[in-house]
């Protein structure tokens, strides 16, 4: 046998075994979430969840809305957290020493004096400056608290210090939430019967274009710019297919950092939120779950599948880049710090199909598409192509993406139907034509480029930049510090 | 077919023929086609429905109105363009949620017409029916419109279901009975087997508040069951409507194995206690763990008085920051000269009493 046919044989080979797997995954993925959305929907059809929102047993949750430079919209975001109605509840705003006026700003509106405060550093935190509450009686469940800049998973973890409740909901403080999004995901909490659940998390929606005021969503509508459109479709596949399927199984690693519910006492035990990583979010979940394992205590993570948090997404493709870059950086710093689950039976699904899936599929991904690339490349200058097979090959790739989006419409038009203009879903089709050609191959590269910052031990972000949920392009901001999806954008402290 | 070198031998092809990879594309593309016509086939019927849905609640709405204004007539009339609707099952059911909803948001005697209503048009056996039906969700939904709608002469069906082993049937089941027969429904306590979830307990306590309390038969029975779910939900009882007379049982559940339990009843003790129970309470707290020794504390003030007040000094050096600063609340709080010892603590031990302290008289201060 040739030499280069051994070559282009054994890349070849690799290449199709790494697709097929990944393509079985995808489809049990797609049949997992059909019977978990069924069951949900069934399931829910007449529940009543006003009666948590009133009910003096509800279980007492603290919201943790970590702020960093968000003066231009602070008070209508907190007044719009305020709004929301529920019986148990305090609100922890986190104002992460801010450049701008934010917490002048706050004292002023909410009439907001600084109070002694004895804060208990349970998980180890930059220092508190003071903790102020209000002198009116209409704010009483508001608590800001001003502290050192440390970036979100040090905010976050100031707020789970404070807290005085027995559950922590995590959300970016720009999010706009359902009407109902907080009882819905604190529901899962109460269900459990032989299972502890740790965290619950729920979809989160594509925000641009959508008609808001004063923090509440009034209509719903696609985006009309391509990467936010992109994106929308990117966000039905991953939440109502994705998370649903994973969340069936109990393998669910990530509850999205914009809206997430967190069982406070073991998230103290765990040690908080680990501020050393891009990825604090999935990294929680993940520690969590380990922990769980460790002391065969049974366990669940829940996910709902109904729209809960709307978020802006990136508009721009310097903005869509470093996102991504940051999301492969925050997969492999998790996976590295938990690498001892990998393939471990002793953590049950979590190391045996949950991590392994995310390592192969999610965390090297990126990697294996570039240098399937690059192979592909090299191997035509030297005339190593059959190229029947290859275009064969990709034919089949592309239509069975094709496929999965179809599918993922599909799914979203039968559930929840927000998009319901027939012009909305044959945009959003012609969207995914375009997926493997413009849209993917970017986010390949994004991802390229993350392991090469985690391999130069990168980890700062520069300026971003924010169009606003109304559609005012707001300030440029130089931050260590910045809300672009679901996600912090966190500074790095070197 | 190599195209580009001739001698080159594609290994790969042989058993992954190109052909196959494009058959597979072919139905790939087809399935891709079919989803797409189904998506706008569901968009279409999503809206046909929805319009069919609102003719309906417009037909309806006039009648509904009507019955609403004559409160006083026995019987009600059936409109003929209504008559027309009931020829379809999803008007039917359609029928059905508007006067569920309707039902729950009315009282008194235009109630009763809605119910006369869904007999009427014979509903009731539409709800009936699906007793019988093999998902479990539509039975869950039958249950609940035959609950909503009073139907208790279904009471020997549904009260079978209160103990199934499928929870959202169990639940429906569970909410139908006291929905018909208030705080006598609670009789499947008596025997129910299955866990009853807090969301359940929850919305049973809700259920309940809205009713003329008349009293428990079997509460102390309920305490000492054996199925934990029931005990913590008798405990809940026990405190919403203090129940004093069970005292010494809510007192043997803080010796009760599972902690959720053994919460529940600190929380009831603090709300039916007696002049002994700070001291129960304190006893029971060195043989808990973080959670339920934080869930004493909070609910200390409520009965606490001096005689608690070395427990709360060794609480105060002993343990958790948590613990102290709560144990700090109860001091100054509950006992006499409890704020000078914490500012006599405060100046011997700065950290981290002061600022214990000032928390604390800031807090006692507003």
């Amino acid at each position: 046998m040739r030499w280069d046919s051994l070559i282009y044989d054994f890349i070849t080979y690799a290449i199709f075994i790494y697709s097929g797997t990944q393509l079985i995954f995808y489809v049990l993925i797609g049949l997992f979430s059909i019977g978990a959305t069924k069951k949900y929907a069934n399931k829910n059809s007449f529940t009543d969840y006003k009666l948590l929102a009133i009910s003096p047993y509800a279980p007492s949750i603290s919201i943790l809305a970590p702020a960093y430079n968000e003066g231009a919209n602070i008070i209508e975001n907190v007044r719009s957290l305020l709004s929301i109605y529920y019986n148990n509840l305090e609100l922890i705003v986190i104002n992460d020493g801010s450049k701008d006026n934010s917490l002048e700003q706050l004292v002023v509106a909410y009439d907001l004096i600084k109070i002694d405060y004895f804060v208990s550093y349970q998980i180890a935190t930059k220092a508190v400056r003071g903790v102020y509450k209000s002198k009116n009686p209409i704010y009483k469940k508001l608590v800001v608290v001003d502290k050192v800049n440390g970036g979100k998973a040090d905010a976050l973890n100031v707020g789970v210090n404070i807290a005085s409740n027995d559950y922590i909901v995590c959300i970016d403080v720009d999010c706009v939430l359902e009407q109902d999004a907080l009882l819905k995901l604190m529901k899962p909490f109460l269900e459990s019967t032989g299972e502890k659940v740790i965290a619950t998390g729920g979809v989160v929606r594509i925000a641009n274009s959508c008609e808001i005021q004063h923090g509440r969503l009034l209509k719903v509508n696609l985006p009309k710019q391509y990467l936010p459109r992109m994106q929308a479709l990117e966000y039905i596949r991953a939440f109502l297919l994705g998370r649903m399927a994973w969340s069936r199984l109990n393998g669910l690693l990530l509850i999205s950092g914009a809206f997430g519910a967190f069982d406070k006492e073991l998230a103290i035990k765990v040690g908080g939120y680990d501020h050393k990583t891009v990825g604090e979010d999935m990294e929680l979940v993940v520690r969590m779950r380990r922990y769980m394992e460790e002391l065969k205590l049974p366990y669940k993570v829940a996910f709902i599948p109904d729209p809960l948090c709307w978020t802006e997404a990136p508009g721009s493709y310097k903005i869509l880049g470093r996102q991504r870059n940051r999301w492969t950086r925050g997969t492999i710093e998790t996976l590295g710090l938990h690498k001892k689950m990998f393939f471990n039976p002793r953590y049950g699904l979590l190391g045996l199909l949950s991590y392994p899936y995310w390592f192969f599929f999610e965390m090297c991904a990126p990697g294996v598409e570039f240098l399937g690339l690059v192979a592909f490349v090299v191997m035509a200058f030297f005339k190593l192509i059959y190229w029947q097979t290859f275009f064969s090959f990709l034919a089949f790739i592309i239509t069975f993406g094709y496929l999965y989006s179809a599918f993922a419409l599909y799914m979203e038009v039968r559930t929840y139907n927000q998009y319901r203009r027939k012009t909305d879903i044959m945009k959003l089709l012609l969207t995914a034509l375009t997926e493997p050609f413009v849209f993917h191959p970017f986010v390949v590269w994004s991802g390229v480029k993350g392991y090469i910052d985690k391999l130069q031990k990168k980890s700062s972000w520069g300026e971003m930049t924010r169009q606003g949920l109304n559609g005012n392009h707001q300030p440029v901001i130089t931050a260590n510090h910045v809300v672009v999806k679901d996600v912090l954008l966190e500074p790095q402290e070197n | 077919m190599i195209l580009l070198d001739t001698n080159f031998d594609d290994t790969f092809a042989r058993y992954v023929k190109p052909v196959y990879l494009y058959s597979a594309s072919v139905v790939f593309i087809l399935l891709t086609a079919t989803l797409v016509i189904a998506t706008f086939n569901t968009l279409y019927v999503k809206k046909k429905k929805n319009c069919f849905k609102k003719s309906i609640e417009k037909s309806l709405e006039d009648w509904i109105t009507e019955v609403i204004i004559n409160e006083s007539s026995v019987g009600v009339a059936i409109p003929e363009n209504i008559q027309d609707l009931f020829k379809k099952p999803e008007a039917r059911q359609l029928v059905i949620d508007e006067l569920v909803r309707n039902k729950s948001s009315f009282l008194g005697i235009v109630s009763e017409n809605i119910i006369k209503l869904y007999y009427k048009l014979g509903l009731n056996v539409d709800s009936r029916i699906k007793l019988d039906d093999r998902r479990t969700h539509i039975q869950c939904q039958g249950i609940h419109e035959l609950g909503v709608m009073e139907q208790k002469d279904q009471l020997q069906k549904v009260y079978r279901f209160t103990n199934s082993k499928d929870k959202d049937v169990r639940i429906e089941a569970q909410t139908a009975v006291l929905q018909w027969y208030g705080f006598k429904g609670l009789r499947f306590l008596d025997v129910v087997s299955y866990p009853i979830t807090e969301f359940q307990q929850l919305k049973l306590l809700e259920l309940l508040r809205q009713l003329p309390f008349t009293g428990f038969s079997k509460l102390d029975k309920w305490l000492t069951s054996s199925n934990d779910t029931v005990v913590s939900f008798a405990l809940k009882l026990a405190e919403h409507y203090k129940q004093v007379q069970v005292h010494k049982e809510a007192e043997q559940c803080l010796q009760h194995p599972n902690e959720a339990v053994r919460v529940q009843a600190v929380k009831t003790l603090a709300k039916i206690g007696d002049s002994k129970t700070a001291d129960l309470l304190t006893l029971a707290y060195n043989k808990e763990r973080f959670t339920n020794r934080l869930n004493i504390l909070k609910e200390l003030p409520k009965i606490a008085g001096d005689d608690q007040r070395d427990f709360l000094i060794i609480q105060l050096h002993e343990g958790h920051e948590y613990l102290k600063l709560a144990a700090a609340k109860v001091l100054a709080h509950c006992t006499a000269e409890g704020m000078e010892i914490l500012e006599a603590k405060s100046y011997d031990t700065p950290i981290p009493y002061k600022e214990i302290f000032l928390h604390v008289k800031a807090e006692a201060a507003r």
